[in-house]
């Protein structure tokens, strides 16, 4: 730090020397203060491939970074040029050498070899040698400098015991990192994905089927907050596959769903084209739209014919029984007419569509359905339509909202998610015992110089700073590499799970559980509240582990120290 | 009493080593006036170093009182002993304890910046020190780069890089060959005489003793 700043107070100075410490600290913390731009871009959601094109508001959020990203560039490019022309200088080279990195790739080779020569010894044309002269000590209090010099013995870059911690912390701040986002992402796409095929408001009559639902449509369109509302018929029926030749048929028992295509596009994306995988979107007179995962299962193709038994079947053959008629029912069959895939694997295996004149035969309701879907124009309004439509429409009608539907989903999904974090913190507490541990090593190894500096003046006090500045280095460490690799992990989760897939035929997110094909991740733009939380929670944990080394430190007393030796 | 920059009264000290407890010290009296030169010489373990460290501060007596003029020494507090310590006292001890990962100047410095001293003003006292002990030129050697004899020099100069009144002299020469050990009580001599210092060194080395004012011979855990 203290070279960084040095090269920064000789903004301009092209004469001279460096050596190899102030050039290398000097890029090693240009980098640094790089990434962490980086990471504050990524995290508002710059880089962000989910960012999309769209979101204005977001882009302005953005712009003052960059625009900090490239003034900090520039103000650099001075600063670094010079740096590199003095430690040029301290290989006995001309500065001009600077400009082979005008040269890509052996250019820059070159420059790097000449870069991480050592100073040459004495004095040259272009000055004294700086490894001669004290090295800048300005500004960082003494139990910080302590510190850091402590977390960087001599021999080795950064000490083994360090770097363990560092890397407990960051393994831990990153699965948190990434877990909490897989969990957020995942609830998220769930409520998306429950949005998209379930309408926000169903009405329906209480204990019979809604029977004047075209009134009650109009009804309902005249408020405000609602952008459409489509009948529907759904229930149970037994289907059985008509193979030709050889195979015996299968039998499954789906759910159908009647609807009336044109009003059903205006409240959910259940039959929009876009989710067309085979054939038409067409149910008129017997015709079926499946989803994907049932064509599968069954082996079903565009063209095939199910035979398809509902309620009806049995009140008829209990009304003909009861008659004493020998009336043989045959089931109704309904031509396979497309396979949709709606992105929700639950619903891909387990519904059908008809039309609702179908569906109205199936189930013997006349001109009646089940109920109404309704459309709202933003589904946050739910809860207050409800209320609204309650009070316009007759007695006798129930109005549910979709999260009344989900409630189950929709509460296990929060439980879990809160359970998963409390459950991960233990790995952040597991990582900050890393540090205690290393501390208390540290502290037992350092005994003779603690004695040592309480025996020149440094009251507990210092002491004591001196030890948890070292825990406060090595979190804050940990948290930047565990903030780094979480999003680096969930920016790429998908390529990774693929890859993971590919080498070992393990699938770690069957989509038959999950209800999703792809992993899903909240978007860095919306984790802030999150990072907070794990950024907070981690740094007064892994604070809280430091004080324990770093309070028996303090309380060595300088003569037990000596004969500790 | 009040002569004495430092006195010591009815100091007794024992340790605990198991079961068996041992005194060290039987009931230590004594006065030091400003400037003495004084030499503190008896057997091994006859608690020299365990009287020097209790006068300077580093460790508790465990009955009696050490005053540092009229002020009781563990009755200020330990950060105000610190303090003193830091301030009034300088130490050089046997085994030199100089930091390992500091150069000879850092080693100096340490005693200022503890006392947050202007790094500037610390670092030209400091530069001034180490030449004036012969090390201009090992400034930037680690401890590990120097001599046993060059090291005792720089724990010399971290002494009294805070001008203190006292300084305090564990067996300085203990780890030296007899020549060095004889340049560095040279120089420790000059630099008492200099600054006016008073200092008490801890020895069996009876050349120490030929150089002081007075000599204070312990046996038995008491002043002879």
């Amino acid at each position: 730090m203290n070279w960084y700043l040095e090269v920064l107070k000789k903004y301009a100075v092209f004469s001279g020397r460096s050596r190899r410490k102030e050039y290398w600290y000097f890029a090693l913390f240009s980098l640094l203060i790089f990434i962490a731009l980086g990471v504050v871009d990524g995290m508002v959601g710059f880089f962000s491939i989910e960012a999309g094109i769209g979101i204005l508001g977001r882009e302005v959020l953005v712009a003052p970074l960059v625009l900090v990203g490239a003034i900090f560039a520039l103000l650099m490019f001075i600063p670094s040029l010079a740096v590199g022309v003095r430690r040029l200088h301290d290989t006995n080279r001309s500065g001009w050498w600077t400009l082979l990195g005008l040269i890509p790739c052996i250019g820059h080779f070159v420059l790097l070899v000449f870069l991480v020569q050592d100073s040459k010894p004495g004095e040259n044309q272009y000055g004294s040698n700086p490894k001669q002269l004290p090295e800048p000590t300005a500004g960082l209090p003494f139990e910080l400098a302590l510190a850091l010099r402590y977390l960087r013995p001599k021999r080795t870059f950064v000490s083994m015991i360090t770097l363990i911690s560092i890397i407990g912390v960051t393994l831990g701040v990153a699965v948190l990192i990434i877990v909490m986002s897989v969990m957020s992402g995942f609830g998220q796409q769930l409520r998306e994905r429950l949005l998209e095929l379930n309408a926000h408001l169903k009405v329906s009559e209480r204990g019979k089927p809604l029977s004047d639902y075209r009134s009650i449509r109009d009804e309902v369109l005249s408020n405000e907050a609602v952008s459409g509302a489509a009948p529907f018929i759904i229930g149970p029926v037994l289907v059985e596959t008509q193979p030709d030749g050889e195979e015996s048929p299968q039998v499954f028992t789906p759910w159908v769903r009647g609807v009336d295509l044109e009003l059903e596009l205006k409240v959910s994306s259940l039959v929009s084209a876009n989710n067309l995988v085979a054939g038409d979107i067409d149910v008129a007179l017997n015709g079926l739209v499946v989803g994907k995962e049932f064509a599968r299962m069954l082996n079903l193709r565009v063209g095939d014919f199910l035979a398809v038994h509902s309620a009806r079947s049995f009140h008829r053959i209990r009304k003909a029984q009861q008659e004493g008629s020998e009336a043989v029912l045959l089931p109704d069959d309904f031509e396979v007419r497309g396979v949709i895939d709606t992105g929700h694997y639950e619903y891909n295996a387990s519904f059908v569509l008809a039309s609702i004149e179908d569906a109205q035969a199936l189930y013997d309701l006349g001109d009646a359905v089940h109920g109404l879907s309704v459309k709202l124009h933003d589904s946050k309004q739910a809860e207050t339509v409800r209320q609204q439509l309650l009070k316009t429409l007759p007695q006798g009608y129930v109005v549910t909202t979709w999260e009344d539907e989900n409630t189950q989903i929709l509460d296990a999904l929060k439980v879990e998610r809160n359970v998963m974090f409390f459950l991960l913190f233990f790995v952040m507490i597991v990582a900050a015992f890393g540090i205690t541990s290393s501390q208390i090593t540290f502290v037992v190894q350092r005994t003779p110089e603690i004695g040592t500096l309480k025996a020149l003046g440094a009251t507990g006090w210092q002491i004591m700073q001196v030890f948890f500045a070292q825990s406060l280095v090595v979190a804050l460490l940990g948290l930047t590499f565990g903030f780094g690799l979480g999003l680096l992990v969930l920016e790429y989760r998908n390529e990774f799970l693929e890859l993971l897939r590919v080498a070992t035929g393990f699938e770690l997110f069957p989509a038959e559980i999950y209800l999703f094909d792809k992993l899903p991740a909240q978007k860095f733009s919306e984790m802030g509240g999150d990072l907070t939380k794990i950024g907070v929670g981690s740094l007064f944990i892994c604070l809280l582990a430091g004080v324990i080394p770093a309070w028996n430190a303090s309380r060595l007393k300088p003569v037990e120290a000596f004969r500790h030796e | 009493m009040s002569d004495a920059i430092l006195s010591a009264r009815e100091l007794h000290k024992s340790y605990d080593l198991g079961r068996r407890k041992v005194e060290v010290l039987h009931g230590v009296s004594l006065e030091i006036a400003s400037g003495d030169f004084l030499s503190l010489q008896g057997a091994s373990g006859a608690g020299k170093s365990t009287l020097l460290h209790l006068l300077g501060g580093l460790d508790e007596p465990s009955a009696g009182e050490v005053f540092a003029g009229d002020q009781s020494l563990f009755g200020m507090g330990a950060s105000r002993l610190a303090k003193w310590r830091n301030r009034e006292v300088g130490f050089v001890f046997q085994a030199y304890h100089l930091l390992p990962e500091f150069d000879a100047l850092e080693n100096v410095l340490i005693p200022a910046r503890i006392a947050h001293t202007g790094i500037g003003v610390a670092e030209r006292r400091g530069r001034e020190l180490l030449e004036r002990v012969g090390l201009a030129k090992r400034m930037h050697h680690l401890p590990t780069e120097l001599s046993g004899g060059e090291q005792q020099r720089v724990a010399l100069a971290r002494s009294l890089i805070n001008q203190p009144k006292i300084l305090f002299a564990d067996e300085p020469t203990g780890n030296l060959d007899s020549k060095t050990g004889v340049e560095v009580l040279d120089l420790l001599c000059e630099l008492q005489r200099e600054a006016k210092l008073t200092m008490i060194i801890a020895t069996h080395d009876d050349r120490v003793a030929a150089r002081a004012h007075a000599t204070l011979r312990l046996a038995d855990g008491l002043i002879a």
